[in-house]
């Protein structure tokens, strides 16, 4: 009969010394991994934080009527023009000037985002005047470059891609002066313009709505004691958000007194 | 009296070339997703600088505005004037760098990286700098871009 090999597995002490080498090097590995991410965040942050800030500045100046919350008039086929364009979907809500109370939500009007006409589908409102309170979406407050004096004549964005191309200056010191649609087109991928090349080596500002970072502007009625309320007071708090689209979303805000 | 010898088993070498296969294999795996991580992280710090010099670069400027210092553009949009009552000061891209002249009398650089352009516009109160970084990529070995946009608000 043949002798059977003696087996013997690992001990403790070698099993233990292999998974604390190999938690070690995790460990290290990990951390950077931690370190990387939050810099890449703190990065679009930035630049996000940028945008708000400068907005906020920026609607200290805009009319008081033309913000969020507005007195609407709905005309007797239900339609009412908002003061702003690029509503967000879903965000109006419709409330009696008198009572504060509610008349509609956004399940009963339809929004036209793009020219911020409204459709009120309860005829109870038909001319009657409402609170109109909705969210917009604000442009970037543009970003300039220089284009390379040789073809291919292209500018890339930092708020890729962008989801709607508003207005494209030429910029030559204080001045700007807009460029006609016909002289630069957005790459499919929302990421680059092409411009014409008779624009060569010019000075470009395009203004544009970002698709990775969307600026939204909303606001309330305040009362007297700073609280909200559906009726038309001369205090309104503005507020502006930069939304991720992941939750993580940034605001500020400033009152207007009028 | 004499003791008896305790038998001793060691590794086969089929043992150990499998021990060090699967050691070589586990640590190469380690080895090439941390220094891809390293060079990620490398290339983020980069940016953050650039960031940082753009940022200090705002500072420099606001300040200069909020001493009451007015600010008048370059006419190629590459530079921009504070004149105040602590006299001039020139924020202008030369050389891939963006400097700072002080009352024409000292000048300093404000960037670490390469600038490629740096462009100044003005408009409702706000005055945009727009830098473009340009830096070797460690992840693709190419020079890459990294473009920084600083407003600074002027007082009416």
């Amino acid at each position: 009969m043949e002798k059977r090999p003696i087996l013997r597995g690992f001990t403790l002490i070698e099993v233990m010394i292999f998974i604390a080498i190999i938690a070690i090097i995790f460990a290290g590995t990990f951390q950077s991994l931690i370190a990387y991410r939050w810099i890449a965040k703190e990065n679009m942050h930035s630049e996000a934080l940028r945008q708000m800030l400068t907005w906020k500045k920026l609607a200290a100046d805009l009319p008081m009527e033309s913000l969020s919350p507005c007195i609407v008039t709905i005309s007797a086929d239900g339609k009412a023009k908002l003061p702003q364009k690029n509503i967000v979907e879903n965000s109006i809500t419709l409330y009696d000037p008198a009572s504060g109370a509610v008349l509609a939500d956004s399940s009963s009007v339809r929004v036209d985002s793009g020219s911020g006409e409204i459709k009120v589908t309860n005829g109870k409102l038909s001319g009657k005047k409402a609170v109109a309170k909705f969210s917009f979406l604000l442009p970037t407050t543009g970003e300039t470059a220089v284009l390379p004096a040789s073809e291919p004549c292209r500018m890339s964005l930092i708020n890729a891609p962008a989801s709607k191309i508003e207005k494209v200056e030429l910029v030559e010191g204080s001045k700007f002066e807009e460029i006609p649609p016909y002289k630069y087109k957005a790459e499919p991928d929302g990421r680059t313009i092409g411009f014409d090349k008779s624009l060569a080596g010019k000075t470009v500002r395009v203004i544009y709505y970002g698709g990775l970072v969307k600026t939204v502007c909303t606001g309330d009625f305040l009362d007297s004691d700073l609280n909200i309320t559906g009726k038309p007071t001369g205090k309104k708090i503005v507020r502006i958000m930069e939304s991720y689209n992941t939750g993580n979303d940034m605001e500020t805000g400033l009152m207007r007194v009028k | 009296m004499m003791r008896k010898a305790k038998k001793q088993s060691g590794f086969t070498m089929i043992e150990l070339i499998i021990v060090m296969v699967i050691t070589a294999l586990v640590l190469g795996g380690i080895i090439s997703y941390a220094g891809n991580v390293y060079r990620q992280y490398r290339m983020t710090a980069d940016q953050t600088s650039m960031k940082a010099d753009a940022a200090n670069i705002r500072v420099l400027m606001q300040s200069a505005a909020d001493e009451g210092g007015k600010a008048v553009l370059h006419n190629d949009n590459k530079g921009v004037t504070f004149t105040g009552k602590k006299g001039t000061d020139i924020f202008f891209l030369r050389d891939g760098a963006v400097y700072l002249r002080h009352n024409n009398t000292s000048e300093r650089k404000l960037t670490g990286f390469e600038v490629s352009e740096a462009v100044w516009t003005q408009d409702k109160g706000v005055l945009s700098m727009d830098v473009t970084f340009s830096y070797n990529n460690i992840q693709t070995k190419k020079t890459d871009y990294q473009k920084v946009i600083k407003d600074v608000y002027l007082s009416k």
